[in-house]
Order: C-alpha cells, then sequence, then structure tokens
C-alpha cells in the first residue's frame, strides 16, 4: 500500500464543463469523427474534374455518403442536445413559473401608476401653462407702459426744445444788447436741459428693462409648459424607487397603400409559392412578375 | 442491345438487385443445358439465369428469359443491360471481393451503407 494519500479534491471533475463535454463526447462519438476523417480523405484523391460516367457515379455515390454522413451527425447531435434543452425548458419553467405572476401583478401596478402620474402631468402641465399666460399677459401691459412712458418723455423733450428755439429767437432779438448775458444763460439752460433729458432717458431706460426681464419670466415659464413628462411626473418612494413617464414612440399600420416603398419589403417566400404554383408537370414556368426575373437554375440532386 | 447469340444460344442480361438499396449485380438469362461449375452437361435446356459471379446457373422458376422468378435468389428492380455492362458488373464485384472488401459490390446482399461506403 502506497504512503503517500491522495489530496482533497483529486478526484474532482475537470473545471470546465465545456471542456469535460467535448472530451465525452469525442470519446462517445469516436466512429463518427473516424468516418468524417475518412470522407474529407476523398478530396486528395477526387479527380481534377468529371469527365465519364464512371467518375459521376462515383461523384453520386460520394455526394450520397456525405449526406448520409450529415443527415446521420445531425440526427446524433439532436439526440445528444435533447436532454440538455429538455434541462434549459425546466430551469426556463422553474423561474418563469415563479417570475410571470410577479410580472402580471408589475404590470397591474404599472397600469395603475401610469394613469395616476398622467393625471399628474396633465395638471402640472395646465397650472404651468396658466402661469405662462398670466406673465405673458403682465409682460405685455408693462411692454405697453413703457412705450407710453417713452412716448410721454419724447413729448416733453421735443416741447422743452421748442421752448428752448422760441427762446434762443427772442435771445437773438436782444443779441447786440445782451450778448454776453445770454451767453451766460444759454449755458445754464443747456445744463438744466441736458439734465432733465438725463432723466427723462433713464425712466425710459428703466420701464424697458423691466418690460424685458418680465418677458423673460413669461419665456421662462412658457419652457416650463413644455417640459418632459417625465419631469412632470417624476415621484420618488422613500426606498428609493424613482417613478415617472415614458414617452416612446409606436405605429400602426391603417393603410398600406399609403406607406412609402423604403417601409416595404419583399416576400420572397410568396414568390417561391406563386412559381412553385405556377411550374407545369413538364417543369415549365410562364409566371411574370413585374421587376423579378424568375429563371430555370440547374443543379445535382443525389438521392 | 440486352442480348447477344453465341452458337444458337440466345443470352439476356440484366442489371437486378438482391436487397432493397443493394448494388447492381449482372444476371444473364440463357436457355441451355444446366451450368454447373461453369461446365454446360448435356442435359435438357432450360430457362436459366446466372447471378453475378455466381459459376453455376439458378433454374427460372417463373418466366423465360426474364427472370421472374429465379431459384434460390430474389431478383429486385432488373432492367435490362448490354453485355459490356454486364461484364463490367460482374467482374468489378469480383475485384471487390477479392481486393477492396469495403466497396459495396463486395457484399450484394447487403444494402449500402453510406456510412461506411467511400467512393474515392
Amino acid at each position: 500500500m502506497s504512503d503517500i494519500l491522495p489530496s482533497v479534491g483529486h478526484n474532482q471533475g475537470p473545471e470546465d464543463p465545456a471542456a469535460a463535454l467535448r472530451e465525452r463526447l469525442a470519446e462517445k462519438h469516436e466512429k463518427l469523427l473516424e468516418r468524417k476523417d475518412e470522407l474529407l480523405g476523398m478530396e486528395e484523391r477526387l479527380p481534377a474534374s468529371c469527365t465519364d460516367e464512371d467518375i459521376a457515379a462515383k461523384l453520386a455515390d460520394a455526394i450520397k455518403a456525405c449526406t448520409t454522413f450529415t443527415k446521420n451527425s445531425e440526427a446524433t447531435r439532436t439526440a445528444e442536445k435533447e436532454p440538455f434543452l429538455a434541462a434549459g425548458r425546466t430551469v426556463d419553467g422553474f423561474f418563469k413559473g415563479h417570475s410571470d405572476p410577479v410580472d402580471r401583478l408589475k404590470t397591474k401596478m404599472g397600469a395603475m401608476l401610469t394613469a395616476y402620474q398622467r393625471e399628474v402631468a396633465d395638471k402640472e402641465r395646465r397650472r404651468l401653462e396658466a402661469i405662462a399666460a398670466e406673465e405673458r399677459r403682465v409682460a405685455k401691459e408693462a411692454e405697453a407702459r413703457a412705450r407710453e412712458e417713452a412716448r410721454v418723455a419724447r413729448e416733453a423733450r421735443e416741447a422743452e426744445e421748442r421752448r428752448q428755439e422760441e427762446a434762443r429767437k427772442a435771445a437773438a432779438a436782444l443779441e447786440g444788447k445782451r450778448r454776453a448775458e445770454a451767453e451766460a444763460a444759454e449755458r445754464k439752460r443747456q445744463e438744466d436741459a441736458a439734465a432733465a433729458q438725463k432723466v427723462l432717458d433713464d425712466a425710459a431706460a428703466a420701464a424697458r428693462d423691466k418690460a424685458r426681464e418680465t418677458k423673460q419670466d413669461a419665456n421662462v415659464a412658457k419652457v416650463d409648459a413644455g417640459a418632459k413628462a417625465a419631469d412632470l411626473s417624476r415621484s420618488r418612494s422613500t426606498a428609493g424607487s424613482v417613478a415617472s413617464l415614458r414617452v416612446t414612440w409606436d405605429f400602426e399600420v391603417k393603410d398600406e397603400a399609403l406607406v412609402p416603398r423604403q417601409y416595404l419589403g419583399v416576400k420572397e417566400a410568396a414568390i417561391r409559392v406563386a412559381i412553385k404554383a405556377a411550374t407545369t408537370p413538364d417543369n415549365k414556368c410562364t409566371l411574370k412578375i413585374p421587376g423579378v426575373k424568375i429563371f430555370p437554375k440547374e443543379e445535382s440532386i443525389v438521392r | 442491345m440486352g442480348s447477344d447469340a453465341v452458337g444458337e444460344i440466345v443470352r439476356h442480361y440484366w442489371a437486378a438487385r438482391l436487397v432493397k438499396d443493394g448494388v447492381d449485380v449482372g444476371v444473364m438469362t440463357f436457355f441451355d443445358g444446366p451450368m454447373v461449375d461453369g461446365v454446360i452437361l448435356d442435359r435438357s435446356p432450360r430457362w436459366q439465369a446466372l447471378v453475378g459471379g455466381e459459376i453455376s446457373a439458378r433454374a427460372i422458376l417463373h418466366g423465360d428469359h426474364l427472370p421472374v422468378e429465379v431459384d434460390g435468389t430474389f431478383l429486385r428492380n432488373i432492367r435490362p443491360t448490354t453485355k459490356a455492362n454486364y461484364e463490367y458488373l460482374v467482374s468489378h464485384a469480383a475485384y471487390s471481393t477479392a481486393h477492396a472488401p469495403t466497396n459495396p459490390d463486395a457484399a450484394p446482399k447487403d444494402a449500402v451503407d453510406f456510412m461506411k461506403f467511400t467512393p474515392f
């Protein structure tokens, strides 16, 4: 008896189950692999081309041998795979059986939540639209007021200019006599007018700024009213779940005749069926389909 | 085609199969004395069939030159053929039996197993 004891885990299988499976399959289907090598071995013995009836017969036999191998291999593969598929179906069924009722409940609750959030989003959108409308109205009034104030200031300035002109004309009549005195008075008058004009300009600018500010507020409210449904309806639970309305675009075809060509496809299966139906027993086909070339195709069939 | 005359003996040539999905074997039918081990005995003539590479002919129990029913074997898918093809079938079967036992025509009583047959 050996003194060396096997270590723990020495009799475990290979770590990679796929490698183990490959090994088992190769061992179990050794003959199939040998047959594959035999068939592939024919390639180097093939003649360059088929020149007589004998080679044609051999080629037909070889094709039949390959077909038989393929069928056999496919049948073996199906049989080998079936237990795995059955196991996969069992796993799917096990978990689906648990998750399906939960999914159904989830769908039901989702429908309730969607209805609520749609209502919330609509309400919020209506509120923001009302605010935006009110702010637009206020901005419009402020703008009208600013225009009115600017008009009053302009009229006052024009009246002042007229008065100055008249005064200048009167002063011109007495110019020779009181030139020095008039010049002094003129300077003082110009300074006063400039000061008055500055006051009027400042008032007009202030009115314009206020009107612009009111208009910006109205624009902000307008943007809010057009906000995404997700932003308008988003709610967050204390456990951290966030719920919001997601809008995706879907479609249904109402009238196929109106759909542009780029969204249509050719039904190849229908064409094949039509060709098969139109082929006569003596293998003639006179079917014509606009835009489709229907032609005979020749290929060897080995049965 | 399908028959010739040697002396006054008319011979007919056929390709047939011994089993379903088997290989073709050459069959010759003739009206003569019984052929045993390749020798025609001096007996009354009768319709006989020489199947494949056999050297003793079998009696045709039903039919005349057409071997509908042959003693001791069952021919299926019988088609007339040429003498050349008959000789090819017989000689090729003999070659396969002697030198290439994996060829299907070395075992005409078995269906061709395309999982074992490698034509090239």
